[in-house]
């Protein structure tokens, strides 16, 4: 059963690239190799969601592919970005490095920029306000899905599917994104209701003067549309010599190759 | 050659049972030998059979479906291909991460030396009746995980840090140092911080242990403080500064979160980052596997080099 959906775009602190910055550009996936930002730049320890992005800036959209050119191209512009950024690879580039202006700019997941505000010490609304996230206006991006799989041999498979209900409930799918940051596949959860209601765990923060909103309203880039599935692209199972192609290229830039 | 070879197990015999005659205590020529059947068992399953393991992964293969490692117990059926294609990237675009990884491990263990060397010396010289109170602060940090003392070095060094707070306070530098920018220096200096407890300790075990009348008869024969320190402490303390190097320098060449919470930038990856990547991405177990068995093989060599050493500082006692 689908879990949680999320796109993966960009992570940018507010206060150094503005929207209008980002969302004007002829092409947004390139700030990442943008060396005003560098040493600042963050991605993830993911091979195939940084090269989905590094594919998605040449406009290449087939996210699985194993076309040598493709690839050439992914190659040349990790080790570029080597270069031209000296980028950061971590897990916590988008829902923490980014609050605390570790990073300027992030390949981000957009549940990890929802729940970022967990992290934006020291709770002010300055700093709810000092990160944004870009994702294509058109749509046209990666998008996934986490899910809950019951193993076939599984002890309780009744419990297991009473537990999958339970999720399924549109209060406590709420209640768990209102914290969690990630988005569960409830068609009720548009636009408007998450970047307008107030959330359980957010309310119960009010203390901090967090954002109370599921979303937090600057961004409504991260919320996942139920559209976005027929238009977005998704990654699937590569064959094993693709595979070893993909990592071949990842291996190269963790490796610090271009340096 | 007959005759020598077959007398020398004769004389052996001979020479244990009139020591243990003298003592008035007879033992089975297996009583011995057996103490060292509890570490044997040890090691035959904590350390020979993992090891065969992951032998067999790096000459393995892969699953089809799931691309999870798959070993391959029978050595009849190994395939040298993922181990010879990590082989040649080593000489290729891994090069660099070698090169890195030797420079870091070298130069931290020489100022782990350095600084070890200089308190272990002042413990063992001049420690007097504070020797036990040195040593337990010597020890302290074991109290404290590796990882927790790097997360400190995080917030130490962070831009807004009280490193650099001092730093600028004492106006010793105009603004803040990036420290965490994947410099090479701050990964070194979190080696040292991390590993020169365990430099201390052997060190002072060796330097202690050296008699004080041979520092006193350097002396009576005219030697200076610095050369009786050259001449006598130095040369006896190298079988410790040799043990000392290798206990630090072989867990450093396999390091990885020193480099991943100090720096993070992959022009300071480590070879141990390469084993943690392969470990956590589908399909290349045995990739790491391959990795670790070269890691191995690089680090038999000052093991080696060690254990040639203390032989024959052995023989000419």
């Amino acid at each position: 059963m689908p879990y949680t959906i999320y796109t993966t775009g960009i992570g940018y602190r507010r206060d150094q690239i503005p929207d209008e910055q980002i969302h004007g550009m002829d092409n947004p996936w390139s700030i990442l190799w943008d060396p005003t930002y560098k040493g600042k730049v963050g991605v993830y320890p993911s091979y195939r969601d940084v090269m989905a992005i590094v594919l998605m800036k040449n406009g290449i959209t087939d996210l699985n592919t194993g076309n040598d050119a493709d690839l050439e191209k992914v190659r040349t512009d990790l080790l570029a970005m080597i270069d031209a950024v000296d980028p950061r690879i971590a897990y916590d580039a988008s829902y923490n490095k980014l609050q605390n202006d570790k990073f300027s700019v992030t390949t981000a997941w957009s549940g990890d920029v929802v729940a970022g505000w967990e992290y934006a010490a020291p709770y002010t609304e300055t700093a709810y306000k000092g990160f944004g996230y870009w994702f294509p206006a058109d749509r046209k991006g990666p998008i996934d899905n986490d899910l809950i799989a019951i193993p076939k041999n599984a002890e309780h498979p009744r419990l297991a599917h009473e537990f999958i209900n339970f999720w399924l409930t549109f209060r406590h799918a709420m209640d768990n994104f209102s914290w969690n940051g990630y988005q569960p596949p409830q068609t009720k959860a548009d636009v408007n209701a998450l970047t307008k209601t107030q959330g359980l765990y957010n309310k119960q923060s009010s203390s901090w003067a967090a954002p109370a909103e599921y979303v937090a309203p600057w961004m409504p880039d991260a919320v996942v549309r139920e559209s976005d599935f027929a238009i977005g692209y998704r990654e699937g199972p590569l064959s094993a010599d693709v595979d070893d192609h993909w990592h071949e290229i990842w291996s190269e830039f963790t490796a610090g190759v271009g340096s | 050659m007959s005759a020598p070879s077959q007398a020398e197990p004769a004389r052996r015999s001979a020479r244990r049972s009139h020591r243990a005659s003298d003592e008035g205590i007879h033992y089975s020529r297996w009583f011995w030998p057996s103490f060292t059947i509890p570490a044997s068992i040890w090691l035959a399953i904590l350390f020979i059979l993992p090891l065969y393991t992951v032998i067999s992964i790096a000459f393995g293969t892969v699953d089809p479906i799931f691309r999870g490692p798959l070993p391959i117990y029978e050595p009849w059926w190994w395939s040298g291909e993922q181990f010879g294609r990590v082989l040649d990237d080593s000489f290729g675009f891994y090069r660099i991460v070698y090169i890195h990884t030797f420079e870091y491990v070298i130069v931290a263990s020489a100022l782990c030396l350095v600084l070890a060397y200089t308190v272990a010396y002042y413990v063992a010289r001049y420690g007097g009746k504070r020797k036990t109170l040195l040593l337990a602060l010597l020890i302290a940090p074991f109290f404290i995980s590796y990882l927790m003392r790097m997360l400190a070095w995080i917030n130490l060094l962070d831009s807004e840090g009280y490193i650099n707070k001092i730093l600028t306070f004492l106006h010793l530098v105009p603004h803040p140092i990036d420290w965490l920018s994947g410099r090479p220096s701050t990964v070194i200096m979190g080696l040292v911080y991390g590993y020169i407890p365990y430099m201390i300790l052997p060190l002072y075990a060796f330097l202690d242990r050296i008699d004080i009348n041979l520092l006193e008869a350097g002396r009576d024969l005219g030697a200076g403080p610095a050369r009786t320190f050259f001449r006598v402490t130095l040369p006896l303390s190298r079988p410790g500064i040799l043990a000392a190097l290798v206990i630090v320098s072989l867990p450093m060449m396999g390091d990885y979160y020193t480099n991943n919470l100090l720096s993070g930038s992959p022009k300071t990856t480590m070879l141990g980052n390469l084993i943690d990547d392969a470990v956590g991405s589908t399909g290349q177990g045995n990739k790491a596997a391959a990795f670790v068995l070269i890691l191995m093989a690089l680090v038999l060599i000052p093991m080696l080099y060690y254990m040639r050493s203390t032989a024959r500082s052995l023989l000419t006692r």
